[in-house]
């Protein structure tokens, strides 16, 4: 597509959310601009952000731009407090975004009659159902396994036959140990590929899960408040991922300036949907830091690409292809009795699982001699958590006074994570 | 009555001494202790010939302490002794939640300090069911 084709789409969208989402004409007008004054795509960039915690605000609709009964789905992703925040799709968007998985599968050369096992969580959570629906329209057959039960995941995979296996990078990793303690060799199987996602990784991760699973392993990105996985994706050549141009526009800027970065820097990665008509996003700010490559790709397409996710510019976490914002576990704390407001995350990859534990100094007053109290409280927080994460967190309860304070901002993370 | 001193520790090296220091500064006599744990922190509970000076001192120095009542028994050190009170609490519905005894020297005594789910019914059961002897703080001060 060339750039007067791209052009036109964001021209029609950037009416559209003008004409149809109150939140869009209120920040375009306090920042001075209608959408004429963007005259070409470099203007793209006098266009307001989008954050997160506006989107927060449109719970539980997500920000619309079609009538309510237009939407066919909700989906949603850990807020950074309490509420998750919520993006909807139309009929169209739904098949729009899968066309787009579909296209992803098909640049790594997966094909009709390939055999998929989805170990994305089904639910809420975008990864699931966003490969399930592009798979099937690619045509390929889909073993919805979902997460969790790796044994049965692993006898599936060699029963099934399965070509092509798609989950978190860790959860990749994780398999092939378990297929190791039972005597599957991954070599008899027919496993070829793997499309890896929704937690960051490296290329010696890569050389890990290739050599564990005989296969080759891909990035695919996304992020439900762009609509899920498949924004962007890796081709054969693993050398970035490839974002595609009637879908989306790519900014990388200064997270502090707000200023659009030239190719090869690093910065915040910014997009513009161009596809979406239920809650079309208009220069979100996704908090990933990575750069945009200035050459085309030897594998011959012209389309804007990435580099791999290298860190935050938030203090999120992904633990096991989960969100998880301090804020959430701060806001939890909040409401329990019989703790003090200060805590400390650790994180630490256990074998090839991401393990999260959480200090907790107990007040002193709600000390009672009692064991079993304690025991309780602890095993309260727990379920909290994990009403809030949806991830299970290890609580530790310490002593007053024990959490580390410092001047300034408190280090409420430690992350002894290698990727 | 006697009273306890629990604090709440985590299972750490050197927290018990943290604890002792602050004993042995305020010059505290322990007259009998216990340790128990659950995984990553534990409760310390002791006996000693100043609860009021002890929770003080520790309190001042931001443990987490409680002084608490709990049941303190003379029994003669003989076979059977403990048995006969268990039996009893147990047939009244008295559940025993935690117990540490320790013999006296000499004397042919032995003292058990427990606190059960209901204190005041098993302080009746222990006196009027088995005519044994409750024990003041005053007891334990002059062992």
């Amino acid at each position: 597509m060339n750039d007067d084709e791209r052009f036109n789409l964001l021209k029609r969208n950037l009416n559209y959310v003008y004409e149809r989402v109150p939140h869009y004409k209120k920040e375009f007008k306090s920042a001075g601009i209608t959408p004429d004054d963007v005259k070409n795509l470099d203007d793209l960039r006098k266009a307001p952000f989008l954050y997160k915690d506006h989107l927060r605000r449109y719970y539980p609709t997500g920000i619309l731009a079609v009538d309510k009964k237009d939407v066919v789905r909700y989906h949603a992703s850990s807020g950074t407090t309490g509420k998750p925040t919520v993006v909807s799709y139309t009929n169209n968007d739904i098949k729009t975004w899968a066309a787009m998985v579909a296209d992803c599968l098909r640049l790594v050369g997966v094909t009709e009659g390939d055999i998929i096992q989805n170990s994305y969580g089904y639910g809420l959570f975008t990864g699931g159902l966003g490969l399930h629906y592009g798979a099937e329209q690619l045509g390929a057959s889909v073993v919805p396994t979902s997460g969790g039960n790796t044994q049965r995941q692993v006898q599936i995979m060699k029963d099934f036959g399965v070509h092509v296996l798609c989950c978190t990078p860790s959860y990749a990793l994780y398999l092939s140990e378990v297929m190791e303690a039972n005597g599957i060799d991954p070599k008899e199987l027919p496993l070829k590929a793997g499309i890896f996602g929704a937690e960051p990784w490296s290329d010696s991760m890569r050389r890990m899960i290739e050599d564990a699973l005989d296969i080759k392993a891909y990035d695919i990105y996304g992020m439900s408040e762009l609509g899920g996985p498949g924004v962007g994706m890796e081709c054969k050549n693993q050398d970035g991922l490839h974002i595609w141009d009637d879908k989306f526009i790519a900014e990388i800027i200064d997270p502090s300036t707000g200023e659009v970065l030239p190719p090869g820097k690093k910065g915040e990665l910014v997009f513009t949907s161009l596809w979406k008509e239920a809650c079309p996003v208009i220069r979100f700010r996704t908090g990933d830091i990575t750069y945009l490559y200035e050459e085309e790709c030897d594998c011959g397409r012209t389309v804007q690409r990435i580099g791999r996710i290298i860190g935050r510019t938030d203090d999120m976490l992904i633990i096991r292809g989960v969100n998880v914002f301090p804020s959430q576990i701060e806001h939890v704390l909040s409401r329990i009795k019989g703790v003090s407001g200060h805590y400390q995350i650790y994180v630490e990859r256990k074998g090839s699982l991401d393990m999260m534990e959480i200090f907790v100094e107990m007040t002193k007053n709600i000390f009672n001699d009692s064991m079993n109290e304690i025991l309780e409280l602890r095993e309260h927080i727990e379920k909290e958590m994990y009403a809030i994460l949806n991830i299970h967190v290890k609580v530790n309860i310490v002593e007053p006074g024990k959490i580390p304070r410092s001047e300034g901002k408190a280090k409420r993370v430690i992350d002894k994570r290698v990727i | 009555m006697v009273y306890q001193i629990s604090i709440f520790l985590e299972n750490r090296p050197n927290r018990l001494f943290r604890v002792t220091e602050v004993l042995r500064e305020e010059n505290i006599n322990l007259k009998a202790i216990m340790i128990s744990e659950a995984g990553e922190f534990g409760i310390v509970r002791a006996i000693v010939d100043d609860p009021d000076a002890a929770y003080g001192a520790l309190n001042d120095r931001n443990f987490t302490v409680k002084k608490t009542q709990v049941v303190g028994v003379e029994v003669s050190d003989g076979p059977g002794n403990l048995s006969s009170i268990a039996e009893a609490l147990g047939l009244n519905d008295v559940n025993m939640i935690y117990l540490y005894a320790f013999t006296v020297a000499g004397k042919n005594t032995a003292f058990l300090i427990f606190k059960t789910d209901d204190n005041q019914k098993a302080k009746e059961i222990i006196k009027e069911k088995l005519g044994l002897k409750l024990i003041s703080q005053r007891d334990i001060n002059n062992l």
